[in-house]
């Protein structure tokens, strides 16, 4: 069965957890870039856009864990990529519906500075995400109202 | 009752199996017959998880936490991880049964996932919590146990999919023996934004992300359904 028509994963915005905070590590040998919570707890539950991102969400359905299986490699360049970490500090809490759909089908974007350290993960059609919330001092989720649009990383 | 029947039933096979082997070696001549009983509870033991390993694959459509309520967050709940293979409603006061039957009641337990509580002569089932701690830990199996199926059938895995063969628990479908499944049997696309191919197992939903089309290294795991992006690549045998 194919995933059905493109929707958003929708989220809610949690006050900042340990359990909720995500810190990104690049595994070299499988070419993933993790971005994990370090509370070692099961992930009950999982989404996924396209098998590209997986991503893992734990009893309380806070995002534990995202693994984006696109190599460095493939990380488009653009040097007008920078970090910036927002004042707001959050967790992410998926929604049962966004749980329920499973599998989306979204435009998968990376984009990357000229050295590879800042990633920008980008699954969403509008290029402007108006919240910022902060899920670590490492790793930012982008999100317009409860979509979540996408990630930016700092390795 | 039938729950109870059914943990006699498993745990007078067990102890019949154990009075056998005991047998055997005392008709060899071996020592440590007395520690039989101990031994064949860690056997069991280590039975168990593969017994429930087993189990779990087999129905592994169904063993997943199940989402109930509506959309709206506060009338959402999420039901624990379903019962081992034999569900224990509520305790089972096992005090006036005979010894052997206290016995095999035990070792009954040892075996489908549930607790001998030998101080309160009780059965009772495990929490949710340790549920969710045996689906961890791939339904009981030591974690350094993980990875070796892949191992004894001489397939590459990444160390990466180790560490996710351990979050993304049984109650997700994931498991070795699927992901092995995936791997062996699997339907092949290539996903052309990853440059991987995946290896998608209809029956389980599990797919396993490899480095080459045919005697590839396991990349990673997960589960869910096939992309549009991804191009169905003629099958060939996973290894």
């Amino acid at each position: 069965m194919m995933c059905a028509a493109m929707r958003a994963i929708k989220v809610t915005v949690l006050p900042p957890t340990e359990q909720g905070r995500l810190y990104p590590r690049y595994d070299i040998e499988a070419q993933i870039l993790e971005v994990s919570s370090r509370v070692p707890r099961s992930w009950p539950f999982g989404i996924d856009i396209d098998g590209c991102i997986i991503f893992d969400i734990d009893s309380d359905f806070r995002l534990a864990n995202f693994d984006l299986l696109i190599p460095r490699r493939l990380w488009r360049i653009d040097p007008t990529v920078a970090w910036q970490l927002p004042t707001t500090a959050g967790d992410l809490q998926i929604s049962r519906t966004s749980i329920r759909h499973k599998s989306f089908h979204l435009p998968l974007r990376v984009r990357t500075n000229s050295d590879r350290t800042v990633v920008v993960i980008r699954f969403s059609i509008s290029p402007y995400s108006p919240v910022e919330i902060a899920l670590s001092d490492q790793c930012t989720a982008q999100l317009t109202g409860q979509r979540l649009d996408g990630f930016v990383v700092v390795l | 009752m039938i729950v109870a029947a059914v943990i006699l039933a498993v745990g007078f096979v067990a102890l019949e199996f154990s009075e056998r082997m005991q047998a055997l070696r005392a008709r060899r001549g071996e020592p440590g017959v007395g520690e039989w009983l101990l031994i064949a509870g860690l056997s069991l033991a280590s039975l168990s998880s593969v017994a429930q390993s087993a189990i779990a694959r087999t129905v592994a459509g169904t063993a997943r936490p199940r989402l109930v309520g509506g959309d709206e967050p506060e009338q959402d709940a999420v039901a624990p991880p379903d019962c081992p293979p034999v569900c224990v409603p509520e305790e089972i006061d096992i005090s006036s049964w005979p010894t052997l039957a206290q016995e095999a009641a035990v070792l009954g337990c040892l075996l489908l996932g549930c607790h001998g509580d030998d101080q309160r002569e009780r059965i009772v089932p495990p929490s949710p919590a340790e549920r969710l701690a045996d689906s961890v830990l791939g339904m009981g199996a030591p974690a350094g146990v993980i990875g070796n199926l892949f191992k004894k059938a001489g397939v590459p895995v990444a160390d990466h999919v180790l560490h996710r063969l351990t979050e993304r628990t049984v109650t997700r479908g994931i498991s070795e023996e699927a992901a092995l499944r995936a791997y062996y049997r699997g339907r092949l696309f290539y996903n052309p934004r990853s440059g991987n191919y995946i290896r998608y197992d209809s029956q389980t939903g599990v797919a396993v992300v490899v480095d080459k089309s045919s005697s590839g290294k396991v990349i990673t795991v997960f589960e869910g359904n096939p992309s549009p992006d991804w191009t169905p690549v003629r099958w060939r045998y996973g290894k």
